[in-house]
């Protein structure tokens, strides 16, 4: 769906490039995050898929056609959430998503739908700007799929959100995937991309050299042990095994047996941890 | 699908519609409209009283014929200034970042806004001219539309030259004093020849000077240095658009 070969950018008046020699393909049908630290170039890759900027070297095409190639009808087939709201302020939600769907050329989808799909519809007819950033937020994302979209570019789609909400907003990306949409996301959400993403690729120093599916980096880049908590006179105590051989090692089977285990996790690395090391070894 | 695909019917109705709500659900910049629209009006209606006043009060004779190209140029500026506050709020807004991802672009939506524009300011001013210039119809479309380009320009300016919108409301100010530019056209040299680079200075001379009949000359001038402004505030505008 997406591939970037070889992306090198640096912006006007930029001080060193924001992206070097970036290589990565977002296949059909997938939700792909890119993760990095901020002002790594996660928007900037984004932008250079959408075709909004040029300048760049390498070779970058979307739908099988270079960037660019298709002229502006390639709108007609992706939508865009941006991480900030773009809405007209004094328009009313209902307002705004007939004027964006007036813009594409075929049929949109209907509006009242999509504000139900977000849980907007009873403020359907309320001005934009008396909605909460998080509202703001859900409605960006109604206008990303006002067109019905292939494609979607999805920019910290959860920000302002309650967690509550926020798991909402990701059970609705997830439902896309399902229809057959291909999803780009960029997030500094760690959770978020561990739950909703097939793929996620860590973007440092303008490339993404590291892209795995979440499970398999936490397993990568986390230790083989198992941790055991229990309760002794002194308070709690942690003592850890390594998974090698567990069903063999006599201490464990000790403690197993001995009844004071309070809780026992292995302790693969959370996403975060595989984020810290992958941008920490960068600084190094 | 290009920027031109802002021509269709549905499509220039929706984004007109939507700039209408905006307008009509922010008192300022239906204040500012209401006035450019009425002051035509009053002058027309009340000339002889305020020539009397000026007279009496300031000892100015005449005043009204000072004050007819101000009256019309008026409307013109006041509808650029609001059509230029609307752009910069699609740029502090955001909703400008979402047009560009759609297929009619920036460069569409700035085409709908300096269309809509032109065709608003120039009946504007066919309305003023109506009724401050009842008799000098032959210059109704030379002025209307030369008075259209300067709401452009106007329009463009506050985009090309503020960063937002506070600085929009503070740069407007010094942008209204360029509804007085016309009466440059009644100083004397060398001040006349430094004004000609002031677009509004040409309306005042097409005003002041010409009689029933246009000169051609003067008005491809006009013209020209409208158009040359235009230019130049175009590409600082496009610039800061991104």
């Amino acid at each position: 769906m997406i591939s970037l070969e070889d992306i090198s950018y640096t912006y006007p008046r930029g001080q060193g490039s924001t992206l070097s020699g970036l290589t990565l393909d977002v296949k059909d049908g997938e939700i792909f995050g890119l993760l990095g630290p901020s002002g790594s170039g996660k928007s900037t890759t984004q932008k250079i898929s959408m075709g909004l900027l040029r300048g760049f070297s390498g070779r970058a095409s979307v739908f099988g056609q270079p960037v660019g190639s298709m002229g502006r009808d390639f709108f007609n087939r992706i939508g865009v959430s941006f991480e900030l709201p773009t809405l007209y302020l004094r328009l009313t939600a209902l307002e705004n998503l007939k004027l964006y769907a007036a813009l594409y050329k075929g049929p949109a989808r209907d509006p009242i739908e999509l504000l139900t799909l977000v849980g907007l519809e009873k403020d359907a007819d309320k001005r934009v700007a008396d909605f909460s950033k998080g509202m703001k937020m859900r409605l960006n994302l109604c206008r990303a799929l006002i067109n019905d979209p292939d494609l979607l570019f999805l920019d910290e789609p959860t920000t302002g959100q309650d967690p509550a909400r926020a798991r909402l907003t990701r059970d609705l990306i997830r439902q896309l995937k399902k229809q057959g949409k291909t999803i780009f996301l960029t997030t500094h959400n760690m959770a978020e991309a561990d739950d909703v993403c097939d793929r996620v690729g860590f973007l440092v120093n303008g490339r993404a050299d590291i892209i795995d599916a979440p499970a398999s980096l936490k397993q990568k880049y986390g230790q083989r042990v198992l941790e055991v908590t229990t309760t002794e006179q002194t308070g709690l105590a942690k003592q850890t095994f390594p998974m090698e051989m567990l069903d063999k090692n006599e201490a464990f089977l000790e403690l197993l047996q001995s009844g004071k285990i309070d809780t026992m996790h292995t302790l693969e690395a959370s996403l975060d941890d595989v984020f810290i090391k992958v941008a920490g070894s960068a600084d190094d | 699908m290009s920027a031109f695909s802002v021509m269709q019917p549905k499509r220039l109705w929706m984004l007109f519609r939507a700039d209408a709500i905006s307008v009509t659900r922010e008192p300022v910049l239906l204040v500012n409209l209401f006035i450019g629209l009425t002051l035509p009006v009053l002058l027309a209606l009340f000339r002889n009283e305020i020539d009397a006043y000026a007279d009496n009060a300031l000892g100015i004779e005449g005043f009204s014929a000072y004050a007819v190209s101000f009256a019309l140029i008026i409307p013109g500026i006041l509808i650029g200034w609001v059509t230029g506050m609307l752009l910069l709020e699609d740029r502090d807004d955001g909703p400008l970042l979402a047009l560009e991802v759609t297929p009619l672009g920036k460069g569409g939506f700035i085409l709908y806004r300096t269309l809509i524009l032109v065709l608003i300011a120039f009946a504007a001013t066919l309305f003023s001219l109506h009724f401050l210039l009842p008799e000098r119809t032959g210059l109704y479309i030379p002025l209307a539309l030369l008075i259209s380009l300067e709401s452009v320009l106007i329009s463009f300016a506050l985009v090309a030259l503020a960063s937002n919108k506070v600085e929009g409301m503070a740069l407007s100010k010094i942008l209204n004093m360029l509804a007085l530019a016309p009466l440059l056209a009644l100083f004397d040299a060398p001040l006349r020849y430094i004004s000609a680079i002031v677009p509004g200075f040409w309306i005042g001379e097409i005003l002041y000077q010409s009689n029933a009949q246009l000169s051609l000359p003067l008005f491809l001038m006009a013209l020209a240095v409208h158009l040359g402004a235009l230019f130049i505030l175009y590409r600082v505008l496009t610039r800061r658009l991104g």
